[in-house]
């Protein structure tokens, strides 16, 4: 026969007790949530369809954007990149840019400005807005 | 046959189930197989049906008897308490469907690329250093063959892989306590776990952890009981994460020659060897290694570094508080030190634990030191490891600590607790 004292005993229940009440308080609040990721999944897919490899520009500062972007996007390999000149660089090898920012005006224009060489250069720089997306994509000289 | 069985079953049914299945669809995956998703479930039938038939699952589990009051009171909270922590899992998985950041960012994405490109996944995964490259699939196989067997990427079935070692961790809880003592004791020390926030967020998060904390309770368990799947949980641990590799060597560290000569054992040895074959391939032929070991450099400087060690502590600290951060440990870490005080207070009354109970209590003692000297010595912003991985690594350890409580405030006397079937 076991014994537990009663005093253990009220120190589990109550251990049990404040674990259950902490569980149930809610999480903190997020900005990014999961259906944001679907409808960006969705939107974005039919004009990443043939692209060999994507580029995502950002000047979001919440990493949930590159991760939740790598993983909606998959199989397709997925390069992270906030260098805009290398974005530039990378849209020329084929590469399908795909950027989202928090301040648009200035990201878009920054972006814009690196892509201006390729431009000068006679390249054909396709651009989509997709909801709150830009798709950018080499037509070729 | 008692009514314990199906417990007993719940138990291993993470290392039958999907534990088997990963490791077989890795073994499939990264001998570059064709159809490895179909090579592996033909495999663990047969493994099923062999297991059938020798009536495997090893010792049948028989708490010692105790007071009818005390257990219906234990058992009533265990009730709750694991309602609750299934209820919240439920909730946060049609919240997140996909899990949490890592579930995306490592091990529901090499799910996903398994799926949908098999060994060619291993160019994509070793390219995205933010991927964690270095780490073995671990259940993110399981999902991936269950993916391409029903030719789909539903969420449900990560939730279901991370549903199964939930309630998994718990029925072993049970059973590891049930077996060194009584009903009672088994009951709070699953209520206890199954009531600490962290085990069912991180196991609704789909997260590795909880896997890693079933495996270091099964194994520890199934090594002292002479359990013939202990070398599979054994395994398993190292399959699971990394981290869990390591926990592995601690347990058999702990357990010590007792724990070396049970492996001798074909049953053992078989169980283990799948697991440990297919992780040191991993690591030999597909994994890059990790960034952890390569810039392992000045080690010492860092351990001998009082500013590493300061906020390390205070996170440490910080975690044993119950309000700071809710949803982590509530007051279970207060309550296993106040166990530790009452058994070395009563330890003359209630005589020298069994060896499967200190056991536990090395492997929970040593485990969170490993931790807490692992967070100060890698070679990472130490607030932000602690941060992000230090409480993680608590909760890996966190059920065999509170396994140990439980069976310390058991009264009573010392006894094996376990009969042949």
């Amino acid at each position: 026969m076991t014994r537990w004292p009663a005093v253990i005993r009220g120190f589990w229940i109550a251990a049990c007790a404040v674990g259950i009440a902490l569980t149930w308080t809610p999480p903190a609040p997020r900005m990014e949530d999961q259906p944001w990721i679907n409808s960006s999944l969705e939107v974005l897919r039919p004009h990443v369809r043939d692209a060999t490899r994507v580029v995502l520009v950002t000047d979001h500062k919440r990493t949930e954007t590159h991760l939740f972007m790598k993983y909606a996007l998959l199989p397709k390999p997925v390069v992270t990149v906030d260098d805009f000149e290398e974005a530039a660089r990378l849209v020329l090898d084929g590469a399908c840019i795909v950027a989202r920012f928090e301040n648009p005006s200035v990201g878009r224009r920054t972006l814009d400005d690196a892509l201006g060489r390729a431009r000068a250069a006679g390249v054909v720089v396709e651009t989509l807005e997709v909801g709150p997306w830009l798709v950018l994509r080499a037509k070729g000289p | 046959m008692t009514g314990t069985r199906w417990v007993v079953r719940l138990a291993w049914f993470p290392a039958l189930g999907p534990g088997l299945l990963s490791v077989l669809f890795g073994l499939a995956v990264l001998a570059d197989l064709p159809a490895p998703e179909w090579v592996a479930l033909a495999s663990l039938a047969l493994i099923w049906a062999v297991i059938a038939k020798r009536g495997g699952l090893g010792p049948e589990v028989i708490p010692t008897t105790d007071t009818s009051r005390a257990s219906t009171v234990a058992t009533a909270v265990m009730a709750v308490a694991v309602a609750s922590a299934i209820g919240l899992f439920v909730r946060d998985s049609i919240l997140r469907p996909e899990g949490e950041w890592d579930a995306m960012g490592i091990w529901n994405y090499h799910a996903r690329l398994l799926a949908a490109l098999g060994h060619d996944a291993q160019e994509v995964i070793g390219a995205d250093t933010s991927g964690g490259p270095d780490y073995p699939f671990g259940h993110g196989a399981a999902v991936a063959a269950i993916w391409r067997l029903t030719s789909s990427t539903a969420p449900f079935v990560s939730q279901a892989v991370a549903f199964v070692y939930l309630v998994g961790l718990l029925a072993t809880t049970w059973c590891v306590v049930a077996t060194h003592g009584s009903r009672t004791a088994a009951a709070f020390a699953t209520a206890a776990v199954a009531a600490t926030p962290a085990v069912s967020v991180l196991s609704a998060h789909q997260y590795a952890d909880v896997p890693v904390a079933w495996g270091v309770l099964a194994a520890a368990w199934g090594l002292s009981a002479r359990a013939p799947l202990a070398g599979l949980a054994l395994g398993l641990l190292c399959w699971s994460k990394n981290d869990g590799a390591v926990l592995a060597l601690l347990v058999v560290a702990v357990h010590g020659w007792s724990g070396l000569r049970a492996l001798r054992r074909p049953a053992l040895v078989c169980g283990l060897l799948a697991p440990l074959v297919a992780f040191v391939w991993h690591k030999m032929s597909w994994a890059p290694a990790s960034d952890l070991v390569v810039g392992s450099g000045g080690i010492t400087d860092r351990l001998l570094s009082g500013d590493r060690w300061g906020p390390v502590l205070a996170g440490f600290l910080g975690e044993l508080h119950p309000i700071t951060i809710p949803r982590r440990f509530g007051v279970t870490w207060m309550l296993v030190g106040a166990c530790a005080v009452f058994a070395f207070n009563t330890r003359r009354a209630r005589g020298v634990p069994m060896p499967g109970v200190r056991a536990l209590g090395l492997i929970g003692a040593a485990g969170v030191g490993l931790w807490v000297v692992t967070v100060v010595a890698v070679h990472r912003p130490a607030t932000w490891q602690w941060d992000t991985a230090g409480w993680r690594l608590m909760t890996q350890v966190l059920p065999v600590c509170v396994a140990w409580a439980a069976c310390r405030c058991d009264g009573g006397h010392p006894r094996d607790g376990i009969t042949s079937t």
